[in-house]
């Protein structure tokens, strides 16, 4: 009897699992894209699903499953340990060594080298997403910090002038800048806008670790550097240095004048809500600039984007990362090698194939039928073909005036700087505990006390993991 | 070994027969809300504990009280820690007295009392995020923020209302207790109509106020819901958790109305911190049941007391 029950049941459901692995594309290697663009991006997806067309009539042992999945850490464990994180998905640039330690992501080095593509992947980026010697990912596109700085408001306050086109001044005849190029002119400006006006001169940040990553920048520009290896090769903090007291009491003083918006706790993506009316000037990555317009509704013809003020003469430089794009730790070395390969139908392969051309066009022709704005981009590959392809067609699709961008993107080469290596994201925390003191306290905190508490912390944490 | 049918044992072993066939459908309806109950909250509080004890959300290495000593040094663990008792503080007093009052203030209205029961009770149908978010605008450093608007019209200059680590606390006490007071309100309101009225007539031939009616009749009669719900108030204030995310900005400023739940949030899903998070969860629970046993200890003091009395 038991037999007849066994053979009932199990039998027929053998059946069915046997025949659903022969039909239905079964033995095909399924990648999961979780770029994918949302349903409501009408425009991507349909741009999209051509490039699945032609990726998978191409190879046919692969299948595209669309999969959209927008990066965040609350959902990142539970789709993980869950089974349905994407085989690939982008993430922020914070993120690559934090998934690697949770062993969420997993390297591809060698399918990397296999192609060529570790050679021709931009060398910040690169360090940024290589952790023991491997690589965890492919960089979608770079970021540099620079200063966003509303025109109209300053043509508003009399700080620039117009010509006879209605373009704003932005040089003198001598092509030295007319706006802001030091830390210093930047107080001076935002004390002439708060004569007239009720707009403050500059965001700066100051919670979720926003102010200290910001503040890590404005402190290099002021000739810190906030951490070195001695000749023991001990990891040593360097948060409270006089050059980076210097730039926290620089913060202070635009307190202290009213200078700086009245929270203490500003966010970064407040940004883009506030460089319209609340504020003349912010540190924005150059990655997000059209959020300006798309979310803040602001002209982009009224706006600049400048390279980093120096805080000591000498230093302009630009904090600068990549948002890279992650494997799932359980995808195979084909899925990986199917997703490379589609990289090149999407437009974000290294190389100057037609198909590659292709996309990148589609991409473009999207970005134009949207109305959205065009801005040059940190190109994520180093390699003299694709930089000389990419740039030739921005320059045909860029849909800013460029008099008011050039400068960033002229300069962001010898400004760039990647983050600090060690325990950023804990340095940004401690950085930002010091940042909201000063700005909850102005007229009494001490910034040199508030730094030297911060680097203690951070030493501690080198001398618990690093200094053995 | 034979046990003899009048042995202590055996009557025992027959006694467990007849209890599980007698109740066999009662555990057989039990059974699904038992699983589910273990799948969703027993299982997940036990890897909580477990995990708290671990290296790792996937338990590589058992590490102690490693967890648990990260998070002591932790500067953050600590001012959450006193600002829970801040918390505490300000909501008994701005938030326990209120619903006392308003309950005392319904039982006395004459005219329109569904009304009034209504009106007090809406804000609690409000989602608790948009109120949330309400109180934000209303806290806001713009001077197009409700209360700089206010501010505004006496020529003052906007203030940064949550900016202001003394403030931060009340306000968002203030805030709870908005939506929070009517539900309390009408419980108070129900212990009020349960008071006998010859009590207060009898009072009244004997020439007491109202002060001491109040006092001497009306405070003791309701102390039970009192106590009950001052417990209760304690517990959910150390929950306290979307208040000072969205109005202090993530426990800001200066980590000055940061409370334990969401420290534990941030450390698990923001730093991927999950043991250190799960120690974080495991100190709060602890907490909380200590006032839960404290809470259970009084309520069989009260009754043994009000027995004995009774007796």
């Amino acid at each position: 009897m038991k037999n007849k029950t066994f053979g009932a049941f199990v039998l027929p459901l053998g059946a069915m699992l046997l025949s659903a692995c022969g039909g239905g594309g079964g033995d095909k290697i399924k990648l999961r894209i979780g770029f994918w663009p949302e349903p409501t991006e009408t425009r991507e997806v349909a741009m999209y699903n051509l490039w699945k067309e032609a990726f998978e009539a191409e190879n046919p042992e692969y299948t595209i499953i669309a999969d959209p999945y927008t990066y965040d850490t609350t959902t990142i464990m539970s789709k993980f340990n869950g089974g349905t994180l994407p085989t690939v998905f982008q993430t922020w640039f914070t993120e690559p060594l934090k998934l690697k330690n949770l062993n969420i992501i997993r390297p591809i080095t060698s399918q990397l080298h296999a192609l060529g593509w570790d050679d021709m992947m931009d060398d910040g980026m690169k360090t940024t997403m290589t952790f023991d010697g491997e690589i965890y990912g492919v960089p979608r596109d770079g970021y540099g910090l620079g200063l966003l700085l509303n025109m109209k408001t300053f043509y508003d306050n009399g700080l620039l002038e117009k010509d006879k086109d209605g373009k704003y001044i932005l040089y003198d005849e001598q092509d030295k800048p007319l706006y802001p190029t030091s830390f210093e002119e930047i107080y001076e400006a935002s004390l002439a806008i708060s004569e007239y006006d009720d707009t403050k001169g500059i965001l700066i940040c100051s919670a979720n670790k926003n102010g200290g990553w910001q503040f890590n920048n404005i402190a290099w520009n002021f000739g810190a550097n906030f951490q070195t290896q001695d000749e023991k090769g001990k990891w040593v903090a360097h948060l409270d240095s006089p050059e980076s007291v210097k730039a926290l009491s620089w913060i202070q003083k635009m307190k202290q004048d009213g200078l700086l918006l009245n929270s203490p706790s500003v966010t970064y993506d407040e940004w883009y809500s506030s460089i319209g009316s609340k504020v003349a000037m912010a540190i924005v990555g150059s990655d997000v600039l059209h959020l300006a317009q798309t979310s803040g509704g602001v002209n982009m013809d009224d706006l600049a984007f400048l390279p980093m003020p120096t805080g000591d003469g000498v230093h302009h430089t630009s904090l600068y990362g990549g948002t890279p794009f992650v494997f799932n730790k359980n995808a195979t070395d084909a899925q990986v090698e199917g997703i490379l390969k589609f990289f090149d139908y999407i437009g974000r392969s290294p190389t100057t194939s037609e198909r590659n051309v292709a996309a990148i066009v589609d991409g473009y022709e999207v970005s134009k039928a949207k109305n959205q704005p065009v801005i040059p981009k940190i190109m994520p590959w180093k390699n003299e073909d694709y930089l000389s392809m990419a740039k030739n067609l921005e320059t045909q699709y860029l849909s800013v005036d460029m008099d008011y961008y050039a400068d960033f993107y002229d300069h962001i080469d010898q400004n760039k700087r990647s983050e600090e290596p060690y325990y950023t994201q804990e340095m940004y925390e401690f950085l930002d505990l010091a940042i909201q003191s000063v700005l909850t306290a102005p007229d009494t905190a001490s910034p040199s006390a508030l730094l030297t508490t911060a680097n203690a912390k951070l030493q501690s944490l080198f001398d618990q993991n690093l200094n053995h | 070994m034979y046990v003899s049918p009048g042995h202590p044992k055996a009557k025992k072993k027959r006694n467990w027969k007849a209890i599980l066939k007698k109740n066999a459908f009662g555990w057989a309806i039990m059974i699904p809300t038992l699983l589910l109950f273990g799948f969703f909250v027993w299982v997940p509080l036990g890897k909580n504990i477990v995990m708290s004890f671990f290296s790792d959300a996937n338990f590589s290495t058992f590490v102690g009280t490693r967890n648990y000593e990260l998070l002591f040094q932790m500067d953050v663990f600590l001012a959450s820690l006193g600002n829970t008792f801040k918390y505490i503080l300000w909501s008994l007093l701005i938030g326990y007295l209120v619903p006392i009052l308003l309950g005392f203030l319904l039982s006395e209205v004459v005219h329109a009392k569904g009304f009034f029961r209504v009106a007090l009770y809406l804000p609690c149908m409000i989602s608790g995020i948009a109120v949330v978010f309400l109180f934000r605008n209303l806290y806001g450093d713009e001077p197009y923020s409700i209360l700089n608007v206010i501010l505004g019209l006496f020529g003052l200059p906007a203030q940064s209302w949550a900016g202001n680590v003394d403030l931060i606390i009340p306000l968002i006490v203030l805030a709870m207790t908005w939506r929070g007071a009517g539900s309390t309100a009408l419980i108070y309101l129900s212990s009020f109509q349960q008071i006998d009225n010859a009590m207060y007539e009898a009072a009244r031939i004997d020439g007491a106020g109202a002060w001491e009616r109040f006092w001497r009749i009306t405070i003791p009669s309701i102390k039970s819901t009192m106590l009950t719900l001052l417990i209760l108030q304690i517990i959910s204030v150390f929950q306290v958790f979307y208040e000072p995310m969205i109005i202090g900005n993530w426990g800001g400023p200066v980590n000055s109305s940061m409370s334990l739940m969401l420290l534990s949030y941030k450390l698990a899903f923001a730093d991927f911190n999950y043991p250190v998070s799960a120690a974080c969860c495991v100190v709060l629970a602890l907490i909380i049941l200590t006032f839960t046993l404290i809470y259970q200890g009084v309520v069989k003091l009260l009754d043994r007391v009000s027995g004995g009395a009774k007796a």
